[in-house]
């Protein structure tokens, strides 16, 4: 039985999404400052129409509820899971106006790319489109990476309450650093932001090294610290990161995914000095465990490829696994060279590679390192189980920020999710198949959309079919949310339209 | 613990040994007794392999071909001199004492990264961004789907450069109905926005007292 949304519950769910795109808008007011500052000024009219009818949209929404309302738990997942789908039908306006997009569809495909942290473009020839733009999608990489309710949180939009609190669970986030959950937010963003910033001096070094133009070295050191910390994988270059021709940066590029990967709440004990939380973490292990034997895989795989000396196993073979690992997307090898010169046990790796990405908590998407420990952690459980004496009861414990006890929920809930991604790589490999793409291509871009990870085949290419391009974006929001809050979001929607007596287990809420 | 941490050195010692072997086990190329290249997926290319090895097989051929094509790896022009059109694009950067890399862009979009010397760079006028339309270059050069030279860059070394155009700037025109609509938008929306902070205020004002 679940409480039935009321008219009411949605005038202040519209006014709160109305904030979300307001704060879009506000957003877009750095790509049109570039744009200015950059003299792409067709490019400036067209950021500030979007602006314009983002904010408009945005003020309209917040009409919905003129006086304050308190969010309660069923708002918040409502809200977490429509945001980022009206975000990125607002963040799609500017590229679609640009002309670098076959359609507004393409150019919301890529909106959702940019703010799931996903990667996949459909951009025609990224080269000659305005450097703002490259700014945009990158800044929208770097939004969806930190969290756009994360963000809203921490400039206290949301308040402090438990609706806050709801709204931070809502979006993929556990645990909390500082006592109060605005705090918690203001303390990642802060993180973010000191990353970034160190981050983008350290990939403008390298490319000043291979004597790029300082201001252009400057700008693209940002983007590709936006994408890579955000674990996105755009880029001003049509090449993507291979564009740069800097082993430097590539390297620089997996370290910054890597900050991505952690989860947020560890910064904040390793700034208190708490390294062993760090170092005892069952996701910090999961991943390192996990990479190691990818890492092996790839070395086998790549033996009798084309890649044969120690250079071209490191930078293509070590980096393409690193990143699919790291949820990255960045590939330092086009798609018919994994296709045809890699070989089918490297492709395979890859695809294995994706599935997981990181931690919870943090930048990437995917199935999470700390479901796939729980469920190791419960192998062994069942194990012990099988050994011990009829009457002794054998208990396991994983370690995240303390000693916890392995419970029969826990793992039931990490199979659930588990489950509900294979299922979801299943059906958009199966659409693209039936498209008639080759399965391995279509098993790789599902798995990369699903995961948030971005690399490609060519599948996700210009001219794709259209409803592959839906599937894809729905892969892309739902793997990104993990599922739980799209569901409840879906129910909560339908139980409002549908009549009560065909949903009787839907109750109408008392006012 | 200790177990733990062996176990750890060990994976980590593994890798590194695999690494090594392939990187020095591996064989340049896969071939069987009589010559046919066998790596994966072959049988998918099987048939352009053939259609194009009549071409490689001679001596001294020139492939004219594209870059979409090229970019897209057919394995049987692998080494071989290929000759294509192309627009300098992004930057032309360092690839060590007396050399370049240019990323060069077809008419389909697709790139490929080409290393040229210093004198054959020094042709490219323009690359091709914003704000620039890049120099179009006619590129000889041999082509590689994994370079060794390059840690397996997927590139063509020039041999011959010439210029087909020069490129140079573009004009993008600012459309003034759009200008307008924007202005427009913008004040509409501040005005919106405006108007719900006054009714938000005035509303707190009707609560207090």
């Amino acid at each position: 039985m679940i409480n039935r949304l009321h008219l009411e519950d949605w005038r202040i769910i519209g006014h709160y999404l109305g904030v979300l795109i307001l704060l879009v808008a506000v957003a877009m007011m750095v790509p049109f400052i570039m744009s200015l500052v950059l003299q792409e000024f067709s490019t400036s009219i067209d950021l500030m129409l979007s602006i314009g009818v983002t904010a408009i949209s945005g003020s309209v929404l917040l009409f919905l509820k003129v006086e304050r309302s308190n969010l309660d738990w069923r708002h918040s997942l409502v809200i977490t899971g429509l945001c980022w789908v009206v975000l990125s039908v607002f963040g799609a306006l500017p590229l679609w106006m640009s002309g670098h997009y076959d359609g507004y569809l393409d150019a919301f495909f890529e909106s959702v790319s940019a703010f799931t942290t996903t990667g996949m473009s459909l951009c025609i020839d990224v080269d000659h489109m305005a450097l703002s733009l490259s700014v945009w999608r990158c800044f929208m990489h770097l939004i969806g990476g930190i969290g756009v309710v994360v963000i809203a949180l921490a400039l206290g939009v949301f308040g402090t309450g438990s609706a806050a609190a709801s709204l931070y669970h809502a979006e993929a986030h556990m645990g909390q650093v500082m006592p109060g959950i605005k705090q918690t937010s203001q303390f990642i963003l802060k993180v973010a932001a000191i990353i970034v910033v160190a981050g983008s001096i350290a990939c403008t070094i390298p490319l000043l090294f291979v004597g790029e133009e300082p201001y252009k070295a400057a700008i693209n050191g940002c983007l590709v610290t936006a994408a890579a910390f955000s674990t996105g994988g755009m880029t001003a270059s049509g090449l993507g990161i291979m564009g740069y021709h800097s082993w430097p940066l590539e390297a620089m590029s997996l370290v910054l995914a890597c900050f991505g990967i952690i989860n947020f709440v560890l910064y904040g004990d390793i700034w208190k000095g708490i390294y062993k939380n760090f170092f005892k973490d069952i996701e910090v292990r999961t991943v390192f465990i996990w990479v190691t034997a990818l890492v092996t895989l790839m070395a086998l795989a790549l033996a009798g490829s084309y890649f044969t000396t120690t250079g071209a196993v490191l930078r293509r073979g070590l980096f393409e696994v690193l990143s699919g690992a790291f949820n990255l997307g960045f590939s330092t090898l086009h798609s018919g060279q994994v296709l045809f010169a890699m070989g089918s046990g490297a492709l395979f790796v890859i695809i294995l590679s994706m599935t997981i990405c990181g931690s919870s908590s943090s930048a990437s998407g995917g199935i999470k390192a700390l479901r796939i420990g729980v469920i190791a952690k419960s192998v062994v459980q069942s194990i012990k189980e099988a050994l011990a004496p009829d009457r002794a009861r054998p208990r396991t414990f994983f370690f995240q920020r303390g000693k916890h006890r392995l419970t029969s929920d826990l793992v039931s809930s990490a199979m659930i999710i588990l489950l509900l991604y294979l299922v979801m790589y299943a059906i958009g490999a199966v659409v693209g198949i039936a498209y008639g793409y080759d399965a391995l291509s279509a098993i790789f871009d599902s798995v990369s959309a699903a995961s948030n990870t971005g690399l490609s085949l060519g599948v996700s290419s210009l001219g794709m079919p259209k409803p592959l391009e839906v599937i894809y974006i729905i892969e892309m929001w739902l793997g990104r949310l993990e599922f739980i809050a799209i569901f409840a979001m879906i129910v909560e929607m339908l139980s409002f339209t549908i009549p009560r007596k065909k949903f009787r287990w839907i109750k109408r809420r008392k006012r | 613990m200790r177990l733990r941490n062996l176990m750890i050195v060990l994976i980590a010692c593994v890798t590194l040994a695999s690494f090594t072997g392939a990187a020095h086990a591996a064989p340049s190329t896969i071939a069987t007794s009589d010559g046919q290249d066998i790596a994966t997926l072959t049988d998918r290319y099987e048939s352009l392999s053939k259609l194009n090895s009549s071409l490689t097989n001679e001596e001294g051929v020139v492939i004219k071909t594209r870059v979409g094509v090229l970019a897209s790896i057919n394995r049987a022009l692998n080494d071989s001199e290929v000759n294509f059109d192309g627009e300098a694009v992004g930057s032309v950067l360092s690839a060590g004492e007396g050399f370049k890399w240019a990323n060069i862009m077809g008419a389909s979009h697709a790139e490929i990264s080409v290393f040229l010397t210093d004198d054959q760079a020094g042709l490219i006028q323009n690359v091709g961004d914003y704000h620039k339309t890049g120099t179009t270059l006619r590129i000889t050069g041999t082509y590689h789907i994994a370079c060794s030279e390059h840690q397996g860059e997927l590139d063509v070394h020039a041999n011959a450069v010439e210029v087909v155009d020069n490129g140079g700037p573009v004009t993008h025109l600012v459309s003034s109905g759009r200008f307008r609509a924007a202005v427009v938008t913008c004040i509409i929306a501040v005005a919106i926005l405006a108007g719900f902070l006054f009714a938000r205020h005035r509303l707190n004002l009707e609560t207090i007292s």
